[in-house]
């Protein structure tokens, strides 16, 4: 599907979803829900505040979507609704030692390779723990762009920073990501 | 990982993959859980105040209310198919009496808009009368946009 077929299948489910359609909204959480709960996951570094953080994100949609203007794409405006619940939750909780329990919900699906396996799952441990050596901003701002694949000014949408912002903690981030797994080389 | 790949971009791809699979683990629970608050949620909604002609016209004081959640999907129903959408619909409600309705559509790129404006002006009003009586209320409708194929799809 191009992206401009995706675009209006998308307003489409929208304009549904605004007037009471459950069924289009679900088919919204089934198409977002996915990336948000994995980019609440990676930049809360917690599977049970990531799925506090969506769950809220996705009943305040369902009650605001009048407010949603339009003048965003639906994914935007959904990331910037699980941001801004991940920053309060973020606020609430206090700085604690990352386990290894929380980090084994990192893991990627089981691959038929037993050893590729293992690799994948060190690599992404080392990933989540680089990660949250990140200051808050620039954690977002890598995640946005690196695995959510949005441009510059999505990101500047979802988490309310400049465009120019956004690329000075996109700079940062990847320097130090990249150092900080340089020992896997 | 293949020799030389680097390992920052292997593990991208990894998590790339992995944050957006629906079968990631507790997503599907997740998904699950939100559907139910959903389903329990009732949107606001505010009383708008219907009007018929009583036998006698003696007013005893009775009144029947129909909720803005029942005029606007009301709407959306009669008014959509294959060549326009309801984008939007906006009731101008002043103390349970509607003022006036804004409804903001979505067409076909080949439609004679002048023509299908009085197509949804009509069918709105004949809507409002069903639900809400005899009363006259001015319909404004805005074509926001058009779409190539059925824009409800």
């Amino acid at each position: 599907m191009s992206s401009t077929t995706h675009r209006a299948a998308d307003d489409a489910l929208v304009r549904a979803a605004r007037a009471g359609d459950e069924a289009a909204f679900a088919a919204l959480v089934d198409r977002y829900g996915p990336g948000m709960y994995g980019y609440a996951r990676r930049l809360l570094g917690d599977h049970v505040d990531a799925g506090e953080a969506v769950q809220e994100a996705l009943v305040s949609a369902w009650k605001s979507l009048d407010d949603f203007e339009g003048r965003s794409h639906i994914r935007t405006w959904l990331y910037r609704l699980v941001h801004r619940r991940a920053v309060d939750l973020q606020r609430k909780r206090r700085p604690v030692p990352v386990e290894d329990e929380s980090l084994s919900i990192m893991l990627p699906p089981a691959r038929t390779d037993p050893l590729q396996q293992v690799l994948d799952s060190e690599l992404l441990v080392a990933l989540q723990a680089a990660l949250e050596t990140l200051p808050w901003n620039q954690r977002a701002c890598w995640l946005l762009r690196e695995i959510e694949e949005m441009s510059y000014d999505e990101i500047a949408e979802a988490i309310g920073l400049t465009e120019g912002s956004v690329r000075g903690h996109l700079q940062r981030a990847r320097q130090t990501l990249a150092e900080r797994m340089a020992p896997w080389r | 990982m293949a020799v030389g790949e680097d390992p920052l971009d292997r593990a991208v791809s990894i998590a790339r993959e992995d944050g957006h699979s629906p079968d990631q683990a507790g997503w599907p629970e997740l998904a699950e859980t939100t559907r139910e608050r959903v389903r329990r949620i009732v949107r606001p909604g505010e009383p708008v105040e219907a009007v018929h002609d009583r036998a006698g016209g003696a007013d005893d004081g009775s009144r029947t209310f129909v909720s803005t959640r029942v005029v606007v999907p009301a709407l959306r129903a009669a008014i959509e198919g294959p060549d326009v959408a309801v984008d939007r619909v906006r009731l101008d409600v002043e103390d349970t009496v509607l003022r006036s309705v804004r409804i903001d559509v979505v067409a076909r790129w080949d439609e004679h808009l002048p023509s299908l404006g009085d197509r949804v002006i009509a069918i709105a009003g004949e809507v409002l009368t069903d639900l809400l009586g005899p009363r006259a209320v001015p319909v404004t409708v805005h074509v926001v946009d058009l779409t190539v194929e059925d824009p409800r799809a």
